[in-house]
């Protein structure tokens, strides 16, 4: 607490808070557009064009607010572990015993939930999953994300007016007009591409560790081995509950993908549309959520991408055995 | 694929995240888990090890002092023994001694005693010759009558040998 | 009407799972505060239930996202 009174930290509080004070009702900044899709802000071997909403590739390989978002994210991850990680040693302290902390923290996790021998496998997936949602997620609080951008024209619908700041500088103004803008960055989990992704390498991971550990027996749970044996009833039933496992493996894809999504992509608006309210002070409480929420949902995906595992590896005859 | 469009979910997009995942997860394996992991059970051996060397150090500690005591009790009851020993020698030497001066002592007492014995005797033989002497002389006196010297010393010898 | 039918579609998905999610956390806190010393390990678990209950609500938010974008 006393570390919190001391003048710099006060002064460094009160300008912020001028700060926001002064874009708030200097600048009064509009409503960023909420848009699903990640848009593209430049293209590999082509160039961009104005769209219909945005702007789009007309040739070459579009490149994506979200994929600079995820370059982004991908370098704070580098830059932590290199200057955690530079001279490694063997008392640790400062930034290294952090790092270690939560590596020894989650890999004791892994080790609990998966057993000892299986930890060193399993934990190279389960511990880049957080390390690269909570990282990706908590950029959604830097300042300047999806504040910094191309103004562009928009042919359809309603959008806001624009300014000149200084030589060729523009920024959007809440009033009517037609100019919207094209972020540079956009937090890379509210892009489904990203989420799906990483959903998809952890469903496929589940599938691959069972058969590791299974042999071809693993795919008796979707072909059932009561088959052919029991009476007609039993068949279909058998059949049905296989398929049943079918369609869970899938839904896991949704509600992985969808769960890291849905939360940030929330999280965003919810971060977008408190400003625009209210400016000063109110969004602040929501901030401290979405730092909360960011880790939860980089830990909950890391957690049951590991469960789901351990679920696979499990022989299942043995499984229902007791 | 209108749905998925409209979701923003682009295969090229999505096979492009897959790989950058794949990269990540790889490099990330490489540089970070492995080390910091090797890290983890060389730290976790060493305090192992530094744990088993102190408590090797304190048995050999608690040896050494038990080792020690044994040594200490050992002389203690040696040097017991050399004091009973001493003691006792001093003991046999002072009643050695004491044997010799009492001996001594008795020695002198008795040659003192006989000194003196015979002084008594040489003096008494005198005192008697004497005594025989003046006798004679005093029976001359009354007698009036002389001896001859022979006959005196006849009477003195008989006198002396406790005939008269 | 697509603007009302996913506003239900989210509110009335999200009822289900909020209770869920609310059992979920019940149970936890009454284990927790029976039982403090394995507070870690319930905590961990109730994080994982709560991501199952809320599985279903996210099946809402893609319902929702689909009738509003789609």
């Amino acid at each position: 607490m006393r570390r919190l009174m001391n003048p710099r930290v006060i002064g460094i509080t009160l300008g912020v808070l001028a700060l926001m004070a002064v874009s708030a009702y200097v600048l009064k900044v509009p409503l960023p557009a909420i848009v699903l899709p990640a848009e593209p802000i430049a293209c590999i071997g082509g160039h961009l064009e104005p769209a219909e909403h945005g702007l789009h590739c007309a040739s070459g390989f579009p490149f994506t607010n979200s994929m600079a978002a995820t370059l982004v994210a991908d370098l704070t991850i580098f830059l932590v572990f290199f200057f955690a990680l530079r001279n490694k040693k063997l008392i640790p302290s400062g930034l290294q015993n952090a790092v270690e902390a939560v590596i020894e923290w989650f890999y004791t996790l892994v080790e609990d939930i998966a057993g000892k021998e299986n930890a060193r496998t399993f934990f190279p997936i389960v511990m880049t999953i957080f390390t690269f949602a909570l990282f990706a997620n908590w950029w959604e609080l830097v300042p300047g994300m999806d504040a910094f951008g191309w103004i562009v024209e928009k042919h359809h619908g309603d959008g806001w007016a624009r300014k000149e700041l200084f030589a060729g500088v523009y920024t959007l103004v809440k009033e009517k007009g037609h100019y919207t803008l094209v972020p540079w960055l956009r937090t890379a989990t509210t892009d489904l591409n990203v989420t799906i992704a990483m959903a998809l390498i952890a469903v496929a991971y589940v599938q691959i560790a069972g058969v590791r550990f299974q042999g071809w027996k693993y795919f008796k749970k979707f072909i059932r081995p009561g088959y052919m044996s029991g009476g007609l009833m039993a068949t279909v039933l058998d059949v049905f509950v296989g398929f049943l496992e079918l369609i869970s493996e899938l839904a896991r894809i949704v509600s992985f993908s969808f769960r890291l999504f849905g939360n940030i992509f929330a999280g965003t608006v919810l971060l977008f549309v408190m400003p625009y309210l209210i400016p000063l002070f109110v969004p602040l409480p929501f901030y401290g959520l979405e730092v909360f929420v960011g880790m939860i949902q980089a830990f909950v995906f890391a957690v049951l991408t590991l469960v789901f595992i351990v679920m696979a590896i499990i022989s299942h005859g043995e499984h229902e055995g007791h | 694929m209108g749905a998925l469009t409209n979701l923003g979910i682009n295969l090229n997009f999505l096979i492009t995240q897959i790989i950058h995942f794949l990269i990540l997860m790889w490099l990330l394996k490489k540089f970070v888990y492995t080390p910091v992991l090797n890290l983890l059970d060389e730290r976790r051996r060493r305090i192992e090890e530094g744990l088993k060397a102190a408590e090797l150090a304190r048995e050999e500690a608690a040896r050494q002092r038990a080792e020690l005591e044994k040594q200490l009790e050992e002389e203690r009851r040696q040097a017991q023994a050399r004091i009973a020993e001493i003691t006792r020698q001093a003991d046999q030497l002072r009643e050695q001694i004491l044997a010799e001066a009492r001996a001594e002592a008795e020695r002198i007492i008795a040659a003192a005693r006989e000194e003196a014995e015979r002084e008594r005797e040489r003096i008494l033989q005198e005192a008697r010759k004497q005594v025989a002497e003046l006798a004679l002389v005093i029976a001359q006196k009354v007698v009036g009558e002389t001896l001859d010297t022979q006959k005196q010393h006849q009477i003195i010898q008989k006198f002396l040998a406790g005939e008269l | 009407m697509e603007g009302l039918a996913s506003g239900l579609a989210m509110g009335l998905g999200a009822i289900g799972p909020g209770i869920g999610v609310g059992l979920v956390v019940l149970g936890a806190l009454q284990g927790i505060a029976r039982n403090p010393e394995v507070a870690g390990e319930i905590r961990t678990n109730m994080i994982l239930g709560i991501a199952f209950a809320e599985a279903i609500a996210i099946y809402a938010l893609v319902v929702a996202l689909l009738l509003k974008f789609v």
